[in-house]
Parts: C-alpha cells; sequence; structure tokens
C-alpha cells in the first residue's frame, strides 16, 4: 500500500528543526562555558533530529542500510543521554551508568543479528520489525525513565526550596519530556500489528503515525522550552519570587560578622 | 550560581552566621583556590570540590571554627548530591 508521506512531513519538519536548534544552540553554551556535559546533551538533541528525518525516510525509500544506520544513531543517542545523565547528576557518585551502558550496547547487538537473520532466513518483515521494535522501546525506556526520575526527584526535592522558580521548571519539563521520549517505541508495535493484518495496515499506519505525533512534539516542544528558556519565560516564572541579595561581601564585614556573634576567638 | 548559595544556606545554618557571610565566605575561597579574577559562573563540580577541601577549609580553620572536618564533609555531600544545579542554572 502506497503512503502519503505529506502527515508525517508537515511533523518532520517542527521537529527537526527544534532539535536541530536545541542541538546547534547548546553547543554555542558549552563553547562559552566551562560546562562540557552540556556537549553530550548538545549531540544527542542532534542525533535524535537526524534520526527523526531517517524514521521517515525509511518509510519511502526502500534501502538495506536504513536500518543499521538508524539502529547505530538511536544507539549513538543512548549513550549520549546517559553520559549526559551521569556528569550532570552522578559525578564521584554511584549510578546505575555501568550497567545502563552494557545494556543499551548487548541490546543493540542482540536486535542487529536477530534482525538480520530474520531478514535473511525467513524474510519475515513483519518479525524482524516487532524485534526491532523491541529493541528501540528498551533502549528508550531505560535512557528516558533514567533522565525522568532522577529530573523529577530533584524538582521535588527543591520545589518548596528558595531556589529560581525558573530552574524547578526545567526539572520539571526535562522530567516530563524524558516521560515522552521513553515511551516513543511504544507506536512501533501499531505498526507491527498493522504489517500482520495488512488489511488494516493503513489504519494502523495512521495511529501509529499520531500517537508518535503527539510523543516527538510534546518531547521536542518541551526539550526548546526547558533547554533554551528565553528571558521573558524566566521573568514569567519567576514573578513571585524575592532572589538573594547577592553582593558581593568583602572580607573585612565577614570577620565583623564573625567577631560580633563570636568575639574574638 | 545556584550551587554557591545552596551550600552558603547549608554552612549559615551550622556556624549561625548570616546567609551572605557565608556566600562571601565560599566565594572567597573559590578565589583563593581559583585565582582572583575566577567568573563564578563558569564553576564546576571538581572546582567546587577542591575549593572547599582546600581553602574554605583552611578558612574555617584561621575563623577556629569547631567541627570543621564535620563541615566540610557535609557541604561535600551536598555537593554531590545537588551538583545539577550547577547545570541547571545555566543560560
Amino acid at each position: 500500500m502506497a503512503l502519503n508521506p505529506i502527515p508525517d512531513m508537515t511533523l518532520l519538519v517542527p521537529t527537526l528543526t527544534i532539535q536541530l536548534l536545541i542541538g546547534i544552540m547548546l553547543i554555542y553554551k558549552t563553547i562559552n562555558s566551562k560546562i562540557r556535559n552540556l556537549l553530550y546533551l548538545a549531540l544527542f538533541n542532534l542525533t535524535v533530529g537526524i534520526s527523526f528525518l531517517l524514521s521517515r525516510l525509511m518509510v519511502y525509500i526502500e534501502s538495506e542500510l536504513w536500518a543499521p544506520i538508524f539502529q547505530v544513531l538511536t544507539l549513538t543517542s543512548q549513550l549520549l543521554i546517559v553520559t549526559f545523565i551521569q556528569k550532570t547528576f552522578y559525578k564521584q557518585k554511584k549510578s546505575p551508568y555501568k550497567i545502563v551502558v552494557p545494556l543499551l550496547i548487548g541490546n543493540f547487538f542482540f536486535a542487529f543479528i536477530m534482525q538480520f537473520f530474520t531478514r535473511t532466513l525467513t524474510q519475515l518483515t513483519a518479525i524482524a520489525l516487532f524485534i526491532y521494535a523491541i529493541s528501540y522501546s528498551i533502549d528508550h525506556a531505560i535512557s528516558g525513565y533514567w533522565f525522568a526520575y532522577i529530573s523529577l526527584k530533584q524538582y521535588s526535592k527543591y520545589r518548596n526550596m528558595n531556589i529560581e522558580p525558573w530552574i524547578k521548571i526545567r526539572y520539571l519539563l526535562s522530567g516530563i519530556v524524558a516521560l515522552a521520549y521513553s515511551n516513543l517505541g511504544m507506536p512501533l508495535f501499531l505498526l507491527v500489528i498493522g504489517r500482520f493484518n495488512p488489511i488494516y495496515l493503513r489504519f494502523f499506519y495512521d495511529l501509529s503515525f499520531l500517537f508518535r505525533a503527539i510523543l516527538a512534539s510534546s518531547f521536542s516542544l518541551g526539550s526548546l522550552i526547558a533547554w533554551t528558556m528565553p528571558k521573558s519565560f524566566k521573568k514569567f516564572f519567576n514573578k513571585r519570587h524575592f532572589p538573594i541579595e547577592d553582593r558581593d561581601v568583602t572580607e573585612e564585614e565577614i570577620m565583623k560578622e564573625i567577631d560580633h556573634l563570636y568575639g574574638s576567638k | 550560581m545556584t550551587i554557591i548559595n545552596y551550600l552558603s544556606d547549608i554552612l549559615a545554618k551550622k556556624i549561625n552566621i548570616s546567609p551572605s557571610a557565608t556566600r562571601g565566605l565560599i566565594k572567597l575561597s573559590i578565589k583563593d583556590q581559583l585565582g582572583p579574577y575566577f567568573d563564578f559562573n563558569q564553576v564546576t563540580y571538581l572546582d567546587l570540590k577542591y575549593s572547599i577541601e582546600n581553602a574554605l577549609k583552611e578558612r574555617l580553620v584561621r575563623l577556629k571554627f569547631d567541627n570543621i572536618e564535620d563541615l566540610i564533609a557535609l557541604l561535600l555531600l551536598e555537593l554531590k548530591e545537588n551538583q545539577s544545579l550547577i547545570t541547571m542554572d545555566k543560560f
């Protein structure tokens, strides 16, 4: 059945543009700061943008090469985001990173080998797609839920503290978009069902597209607001916040206060 | 510089001086450790860790506070637990 590329393109253009924009802006910010871990987040957004593009091209341009390229790109983006999580939240701290990385790589090779045998030996593309859907969903669930868990945990910790609200919103949004990201693989199972029931292929294709559109747009828009938040948004979120007086206190003033409180020790 | 404010509040509660004074102490310690022209917005996890372990500890010793080892251990633990603030408050 010939599938109409137009609705996909209407989703693709904004999400791809947003992902590339976030990636480029974060690279710029990384260059201008010493916060090197942002580079992993920047490259993650770029690879996600490119994988959005490839995922659509795969549907319309038949090629044996798409699947391995897409899988390598997916693995790369997963490794980038888990490295960002590790370097941002768990530096010199116990974390599941050493378990997550082998899991992602193992899952990649398992899916790669299984798909190869299924395609070449049985020609059952629906089964190959099913295996791919499982692998893709596991990958996204591992990194996405981890990011969502740690972001939302920190958000709930800071929620009632005297921290600028826009920073709290960044934690909250990061958690929410990570949840959308973790479920990006789910719509693929609808495509699998469609492949097993060719009469309803169009229906399942549209349903899959709709779910993926909702998840991908939420992820991209949320990431855009979280990571490239304009000053007007920060002002809006901070409108009821009273900032801490941040003038430079001199050494003499500190000594004076300590002497006053404790006397000359 | 949210992380500096956060650590200052913790130190202020422990040694009973104002948060602005402890913030000053931490900032002066960072400058002791990393140089007088250091930009606080560029501070990294390791910069803060070394500043607390060395320069801040020295200052607290000079000021003759009690239980300095415990104070430093607490600040290092809080830094480790809240290190994401260094990234999340940027730009």
